[in-house]
C-alpha cells in the first residue's frame, strides 16, 4: 500500500513541527535536553494516538469516502501544502490542511457531509478561545499552589517538573487529536481500521519529533520563554487540556493555535496586549486559507489525472 | 506552606545541582563576610595607628578574599549553566551577585585610597569613622541574612527594610561628618580628600541597599 507513504509524510511532518508546542519550552530553557524531550514526546504521541486517536478517524471518515488513490492524493496536497508553508515561514496547521483536502476529495466521489465540515470549522475557531479561557481559569489557582512552596530552588524544580509532566501530557494530547490528520483520509477510503490508522500514524509523528523537531524546538521555545516561565507552564496546560477535549470530541485541531489563545488568556488577565492584529490575522489566515489551498491542489489534481484518462 | 526547604518533598525536590548552588551562594557570602571583617580590622588599624606594614598585611589579606569571593561567585555561574534551575532564576542570582559583589569590590577600593594617599585622618573624626565602619557592618549583615532568606522561604520584606533603614543611618552620619569636616580650620585639600574618605566608606551601605532592592525585586518578580 504506497499511497500510505503520503499520510507517513504527513505525519513525520506534523511532529517535527507540532513537538515544539509542547516541549519548546522545556528544551529552549535548557530544562530537559532535546533528547529525553523527544523520547518523552514519542512516546506520548504513540500512546495518545493508540489509546484516543480513533474518535478523530471516525469524524473525518464521515466528511466523505473515496477511494485510496483519492485519500493518497489528498494527504500528499495536505503534506506537500504544509512542508511549502513552513518553509516560506508562513502559519499552516495540518489539521487545516488535510480538511481542505479531504473536502476536495469528497466532492470528486460521493458526498460532502456539510454538518460534519461545519462542527469541524466551529471546532477550529473554538481551539483558540478554549485555551484563552483554559489559561485564564488555571492561571491564578495553580500559581496560589506554586507560591505555597516555600523556598527558591524548590520552586523552580517544581515548575520545571511540571513543565516535562505538562508537555508528556501535551504530547499524549496531540498524539490522540491529531494522529486523524496523518493517516484519517485512508480510514475514510476504507483500506485502513481506525485503530490500526491511528497507531501507524502515531509512529509516522513521533518519528518526526525524534528526527527533524529541534530546530523549530529552539525557535518556538524560545518565543514562548519571552513570556516567562510559569506563564510558559500554564500555556502548555492548557493548549495540552484544550487539544485533549477536542480529541475526546473527534476533532483534529491546531495546536499552534491553541498556544496562541493560551498566550491571549494570559494576557487579558494581566491586563496586556499580548496578541496583535497580525497574530489574528495569521490565525484567520489558517482557518481559511490553509484549506483552501489543499482544496483547489486536490481539485486541480484530480481534474488532470481525469482529463488524462487517470481514474482516482 | 506546600512544603519546605528540610520537608521530605524539598529534599526530594533539591537535586544535586541545586543544592551545590545553594552551598555555593552560602560559600560565596561566608568568603565576602570574611573580606568585611578584613577590611573592617584595617581600618580599625589604619585610624589607631595610621599607615604601617600591618596595616598593608591587612590589605592584601582584604584583596585575597576578596579574589576568593571572586572564584566562587564563577564556580557558581558555571554550576548554574547546567539545567538546574529557570532561566529566569539564573539570571536574578547572576545579578544578585553582581550587585553583592559590590561590597568587597568597595572595600578593595578603600584601602586602595587609605594605601595610596595615605591621609591624616584628624582624631576628632575618628570616632565617626569607627561609628559608620559599625553601620556599614550592620547593613552588610542585614544584606546577607536578606540573601540567605531569600532562598530558604522567601520572606525578605523585614530585612531589607532594615537595611534601608540603616542606610539612612550611615546617610545621615555622612552629612554631620561633612559639616564637621568644612566647619572645621583643616587646609580645603584636606577638607576634600576626608569627603571623599568618607562619601567612599559610605558607598558601602549604599551597596547594601542597592543589594536589598533587587532582592525584594526578586522575591516580589518570583510571587505569581
Amino acid at each position: 500500500m504506497w499511497q500510505l507513504s503520503a499520510g507517513l509524510f504527513l505525519g513525520w511532518s506534523l511532529g517535527a513541527n507540532d513537538a515544539a508546542n509542547v516541549f519548546g519550552t522545556a528544551v529552549a530553557s535548557r530544562i530537559i535536553r532535546f533528547r529525553t524531550a523527544a523520547v518523552l514526546g514519542a512516546i506520548f504521541i504513540i500512546a495518545g494516538a493508540y489509546l484516543e486517536g480513533a474518535a478523530g478517524m471516525e469524524t473525518y471518515s464521515s466528511l466523505g469516502h473515496y477511494s485510496l488513490n483519492m485519500a493518497f492524493i489528498a494527504t500528499f496536497a495536505a503534506a506537500l501544502t504544509v512542508t511549502f508553508m513552513t518553509y516560506l515561514g508562513l502559519p499552516v496547521s495540518t489539521s487545516q490542511a488535510i480538511v481542505g483536502a479531504m473536502v476536495a476529495a469528497g466532492l470528486f466521489s460521493s458526498h460532502v457531509n456539510w454538518g460534519s465540515l461545519g462542527k469541524v470549522a466551529a471546532c477550529w475557531v473554538g481551539t483558540p478561545i478554549g485555551a484563552a479561557i483554559i489559561s485564564m481559569l488555571v492561571y491564578r489557582p495553580l500559581g496560589a499552589l506554586i507560591n505555597r512552596v516555600g523556598f527558591f530552588f524548590g520552586r523552580d524544580r517544581l515548575i520545571m517538573i511540571l513543565l516535562v509532566i505538562f508537555g508528556s501530557y501535551g504530547a499524549y494530547a496531540l498524539g490522540a487529536n491529531n494522529v486523524a490528520n496523518v493517516t484519517g483520509a485512508f480510514v475514510a477510503s476504507g483500506v485502513m481500521a481506525p485503530q490500526l490508522a491511528a497507531t501507524v500514524g502515531g509512529i509516522a509523528i513521533a518519528l518526526g519529533v525524534v528526527s527533524y523537531s529541534y530546530k523549530v524546538m529552539m525557535t518556538v521555545g524560545g518565543g514562548i520563554v519571552a513570556l516567562d516561565s510559569y506563564s510558559a507552564l500554564v500555556v502548555v496546560l492548557a493548549e495540552a487540556i484544550t487539544v485533549h477535549i477536542y480529541a475526546m470530541v473527534g476533532v483534529p485541531v491546531s495546536t499552534s493555535q491553541a498556544v496562541v489563545g493560551a498566550v491571549l488568556g494570559i494576557g487579558i488577565l494581566k491586563g496586556v496586549q499580548s496578541v496583535n492584529g497580525s497574530t489574528l490575522l495569521r490565525i484567520v489566515l489558517g482557518w481559511v486559507g490553509t484549506p483552501l489551498i489543499t482544496f483547489i491542489l486536490t481539485l486541480g489534481t484530480v481534474y488532470v489525472l481525469k482529463t488524462m484518462g487517470i481514474g482516482v | 506552606m506546600l512544603f519546605d526547604k528540610d520537608s521530605f518533598l524539598g529534599r526530594l525536590f533539591a537535586n544535586e545541582e541545586t543544592r551545590r548552588i545553594h552551598q555555593g551562594i552560602l560559600d560565596y557570602l561566608e568568603v565576602v563576610d570574611k573580606c568585611l571583617d578584613t577590611f573592617e580590622e584595617a581600618v580599625h588599624l589604619y585610624l589607631e595607628e595610621g599607615f604601617s606594614s600591618k596595616f598593608e598585611d591587612m590589605d592584601k589579606k582584604t584583596h585575597s578574599y576578596e579574589s576568593a569571593a571572586d572564584d566562587k561567585r564563577r564556580e557558581i555561574e558555571l554550576t548554574m549553566y547546567g539545567r538546574a534551575l529557570l532561566p529566569e532564576s539564573r539570571g536574578d542570582i547572576l545579578g544578585l551577585l553582581e550587585s553583592y559583589d559590590k561590597l568587597p569590590g568597595t572595600s578593595e577600593g578603600l584601602l586602595a585610597i587609605l594605601l595610596v594617599e595615605k591621609p591624616k585622618i584628624p582624631q576628632w573624626l575618628k570616632e565617626d569613622f569607627v561609628s559608620l565602619l559599625d553601620i556599614n557592618r550592620r547593613a552588610a549583615a542585614k544584606s546577607k541574612e536578606a540573601m540567605i532568606a531569600l532562598m530558604e522561604h522567601e520572606h525578605v520584606k523585614a530585612l531589607t527594610d532594615e537595611v534601608d533603614s540603616i542606610e539612612s543611618e550611615s546617610d545621615k552620619l555622612q552629612m554631620a561628618m561633612l559639616h564637621k569636616v568644612f566647619d572645621s580650620d583643616l587646609e580645603l585639600s584636606h577638607k576634600y580628600q576626608m569627603k571623599s574618605l568618607i562619601s567612599k566608606l559610605g558607598s558601602l551601605s549604599d551597596r547594601c541597599e542597592d543589594v536589598a532592592n533587587r532582592i525584594e525585586i526578586v522575591a516580589v518578580k518570583r510571587k505569581i
